[in-house]
């Protein structure tokens, strides 16, 4: 029990350090904010125009973008590139997980994105004229919660191929082009033709961007919402195995050949 | 005339010290087509629920899909590689190796490298723009094909002037990078313009002449050039060209180096 | 003869931005920025004739680096005018780039580092100019002099400092340019590529004619090379003359170094303040129109077996300048 608080607590600092080390970047972080809202403003302007009169499919986008800002990851810039420059062996020496650093530097990104990108949602929400409906919204908070939780990992074992290859941004980048398709980005679930449907639903990427908008946009029914939480639960377990196993062979790796 | 043969001496040495590292080609390669089969499927997903969008058939969308890709990869192989290190170049004082040759600045400046490889994108948009035609079953014209042309340089001057000028507020404020909102914002490129409300339409085709880039030569090639819209592309072209070398030459004006 | 390079009251001055430690000072920093004004040149004036090796000294941040700079068209300076060759180097026209070259020590290349020397050369004749028959024949004396041969082939960014400066001093002289702007050259390099850098430019001002301005902190470039030294402080020109006439007006003193003869402990004091000592040998620092009187108490009094007067070693000098502002 010890530990875990103290994992905790050194979690915290991490938070707080990068929190504040972004203050001083913070025009950086507005262009980061834009870059990331901008798909889901685009899936606003466009499904608005292709489905006139759908204020379901507005309310949807707008829940997509806060759930976008808050679901950010950059692992490919806090862990592969530290991997590159050589800074792993200093994580390396210390007695923390190593995987503290970037989960502490992608939580303060996370809160800052929602900072910084507030007032565009709100903006968003007027003038798509949309509202949300109370309960939807509490109902979607835990599927907000892992998530966030989920896209951590998947970015995160993506970006572990920085072990094994210079190309860790590109490999980043084709899952983010995943997640943007098959993830609720491109189109919401519930429009996918109905061939693809349930490999949409099944498949993580539902769980880590759409799944909560879905949610909060009340465009789902209750089944849908029990077998979506399912879903992340099962996908969080595998993804976790997936990045265990992969980190310590990317180590072992790493250790033998110096780096 | 002595610029033309140093852009060529440019092209010719950034293609062999991409073409050495063959991993990275393999790469971009793959995110090219990736990228573009990404953009296809979500036309072809809008298209299941609607007709059209903002008065453009799935054809049509298609082929503008193809001459954003085109431009992108125009964009990316000669002044993107340019206008990333820009601020940091005036931070750190690099300017002053490229102020002491005698060839313009500005030129060594925004088109100083290539990424010659980034090239095949404009292969694919060609390829998406023949596939759109096919679907839209007709064939353009020879007027149709030269006002997209036309309309195509002059939508590259315009993007490569504003580019250049938000660089060059590095000049004045070194500490923003206001380039990184123009890859946001040049996105809303992919689809047609008229699909986008008023206030935002607006801008998109006045302030950041997004529309020029990709929806106007795709109308001109579809439905053949209006003539009006040729001049206004070819003046709006050259004005803002003239305002880019008027604002760098003030900005080297004010540049202060970095202390040694 | 007419001067080649003409600097007249030329001022640059500049804002920096402050900002104190600590959280509440960065916020306020997002809504208000305090400047300081720096000025880097204050009136300074001076001329260069055809030819001529000229080295310009001063502390770090004095204006040597900035003077070179607006001289060589990088800079606009806030007040003041320049010629060079008949041109305002600000304005950057080609025939005056052409004929300029400026060498950065501490950056001896600019440009892409993947490229490999030769087709730096070969792009450097592109953008110069340089006719067929005239890069042949400068890229041959250039490989002989400087043993440019094994480093032809790699790529710039693989070479070590020395090999760098090198390759930059070929790019730079590629065009045969006629004025020379060196900005700390021997930073870094080891003894034999400095003795090197020091030959070769002394060979080339020569053979071309190159008016040369060289600024460095080491006292030996400037004492073999220049004949004539300008001492910049605090962006304000402090000396502009020779070196004896440098030592003479920055210290007023000379050194006296005198030898006794074995088993003599004489109080040194009583003749002048004490620089060195070792046994029987001691230099003395006597103000200079004390030392025939000196010397001659000196000779009347002690056992000597050896004397000398001497300038007191320039760096020494320049260390009480850069240290006090005035010896």
């Amino acid at each position: 029990m010890r530990d875990v608080i103290q994992l905790l607590h050194v979690l915290g600092i991490g938070i707080w350090r990068t929190f504040l080390e972004w203050l001083a970047w913070r025009a950086f972080l507005f262009t980061m904010v834009i870059n990331q809202a901008v798909t889901p403003l685009m899936g606003l302007a466009v499904w608005s125009v292709a489905l006139p009169g759908s204020t379901r499919i507005s309310t949807y986008y707008v829940a997509l973008l806060a759930v976008q800002l808050m679901t950010v990851s950059y692992e490919h810039h806090t862990f592969s590139n530290g991997i590159y420059a050589g800074a792993l062996n200093h994580d390396l020496l210390r007695p923390q997980p190593v995987v503290m650093g970037p989960l502490g530097a992608n939580i303060a990104l996370r809160i800052w994105h929602l900072l910084v990108g507030l007032p565009l949602i709100i903006i968003a929400a007027i003038v798509s004229g949309v509202s949300f409906d109370l309960r939807a919204i509490l109902l979607a908070i835990p599927s907000l919660v892992l998530a966030a939780v989920l896209r951590f990992l998947f970015t995160y074992l993506l970006a572990l191929s920085a072990f094994w290859t210079e190309q860790a941004h590109g490999v980043v980048g084709f899952g983010e082009t995943l997640i943007f398709l098959l993830g609720g980005s491109a189109a919401p679930v519930t429009l996918f033709p109905t061939s693809i449907r349930p490999l949409g639903e099944s498949l993580p990427f539902q769980s880590m961007l759409g799944f909560p908008a879905a949610i909060a946009g009340s465009s789902l029914s209750a089944m849908e919402i029990l077998a979506g939480y399912g879903w992340q639960m099962l996908w969080i377990a595998v993804f976790v195995l997936l990045v265990v196993f992969v980190w310590r062979s990317g180590v072992r790796r790493y250790t033998a050949i110096g780096g | 005339m002595k610029l033309f043969r140093l852009f060529g001496a440019i092209f010719s040495l950034s293609l062999r010290r991409e073409l050495a590292f063959r991993a990275h080609l393999v790469f971009q390669g793959l995110m090219t087509i990736v990228g573009v089969i990404s953009g296809l499927a979500v036309l072809g997903i809008i298209y299941t629920q609607t007709h059209t969008l903002g008065g453009w058939s799935l054809g049509e969308a298609i082929t503008l899909l193809g001459t954003f890709q085109v431009v992108s990869g125009i964009l990316s192989t000669f002044i993107e590689p340019n206008v990333m290190w820009f601020s940091d170049q005036v931070k750190d004082g690099k300017l002053d190796h490229v102020l002491i040759q005698p060839v313009p600045s500005i030129f060594l400046v925004s088109l100083g490298t290539c990424a010659p490889l980034a090239l095949s994108q404009v292969v694919v948009g060609v390829v998406v723009m023949v596939l759109g035609l096919r679907e839209l079953g007709t064939l353009p014209t020879l007027w149709g094909v030269s006002g997209w042309l036309l309309l195509l340089v002059a939508g590259i001057a315009i993007t490569w002037a504003s580019r250049v000028l938000l660089a060059s507020l590095a000049f004045w404020a070194p500490y923003i990078t206001p380039d990184v909102l123009y890859g946001a914002l040049w996105q809303f490129g992919r689809y047609p313009v008229s699909t986008y409300r008023q206030p935002i339409r607006f801008v998109l085709t006045y302030v950041l002449p997004v529309a020029f880039i990709a929806t106007f030569p795709a109308r001109a090639l579809i439905h053949g050039a209006d003539p009006l819209l040729l001049v206004i592309g070819l003046a709006v072209g050259l004005i803002a060209i003239a305002i880019v070398l008027l604002v760098w030459n003030a900005g080297l004006r004010c540049y202060t180096s970095a202390t040694s | 003869m007419l001067s080649i390079i003409i600097v007249k009251r030329l001022s640059m001055t500049y804002k920096a931005p402050v900002r104190e430690a600590g959280l509440g000072a960065a916020l306020l920093s997002l809504f208000q920025r305090k400047y300081r004004e720096i000025q880097a040149v204050q009136g300074i004036s001076f001329e260069l004739e055809p030819g001529e090796v000229v080295g310009f000294i001063g502390p770090n941040g004095a204006g040597k680096t900035t003077t070179l700079k607006i001289l060589s068209g990088i800079l606009h300076p806030t007040s003041g005018e320049a010629h060079v060759r008949g041109f305002v180097p600000w304005r950057r026209e080609r025939g005056f780039l052409k004929s300029i070259a400026m060498i950065r020590g501490s950056q001896p290349i600019g440009g892409p580092g993947e490229l490999t020397v030769l087709d730096s050369l070969r792009f450097q004749q592109l953008i110069y100019e340089v006719p067929n028959d005239a890069f042949h024949k400068n890229l041959a004396e250039l490989t002989e002099m400087l043993n440019l041969e094994p480093l032809l082939q790699r790529q710039v960014r693989a070479l070590s400092l020395g090999e760098r400066m090198r390759c930059g001093l070929a790019l730079s002289l590629l065009y045969r340019p006629r004025i020379l702007f060196l900005d700390e050259p021997t930073l870094g390099l080891d003894v034999t590529a400095v003795s090197m850098m020091r030959r070769f430019i002394a060979d080339y001002s020569r053979q071309m004619q190159a008016t040369t301005l060289l600024t460095s902190h080491y006292m030996i470039d400037v004492e073999t090379l220049c004949k004539r030294i300008v001492l910049i402080d605090k962006g304000m020109l402090k000396y502009d003359g020779n070196l004896e006439g440098l030592s003479a007006t920055l210290s007023p003193y000379k050194l006296l170094k005198v030898t006794v003869s074995n088993g003599v402990q004489p109080a040194w004091d009583a003749f002048g303040e004490v620089v060195e000592s070792e046994g029987s040998k001691v230099a003395l620092r006597v103000h200079r129109e004390q030392v025939p009187a000196v010397t001659a108490r000196v000779l009347a009094d002690l056992p000597v077996a050896d004397l000398s007067v001497e300038d007191p070693p320039l760096e020494s000098v320049i260390d009480q300048v850069y240290r006090k502002g005035g010896a």
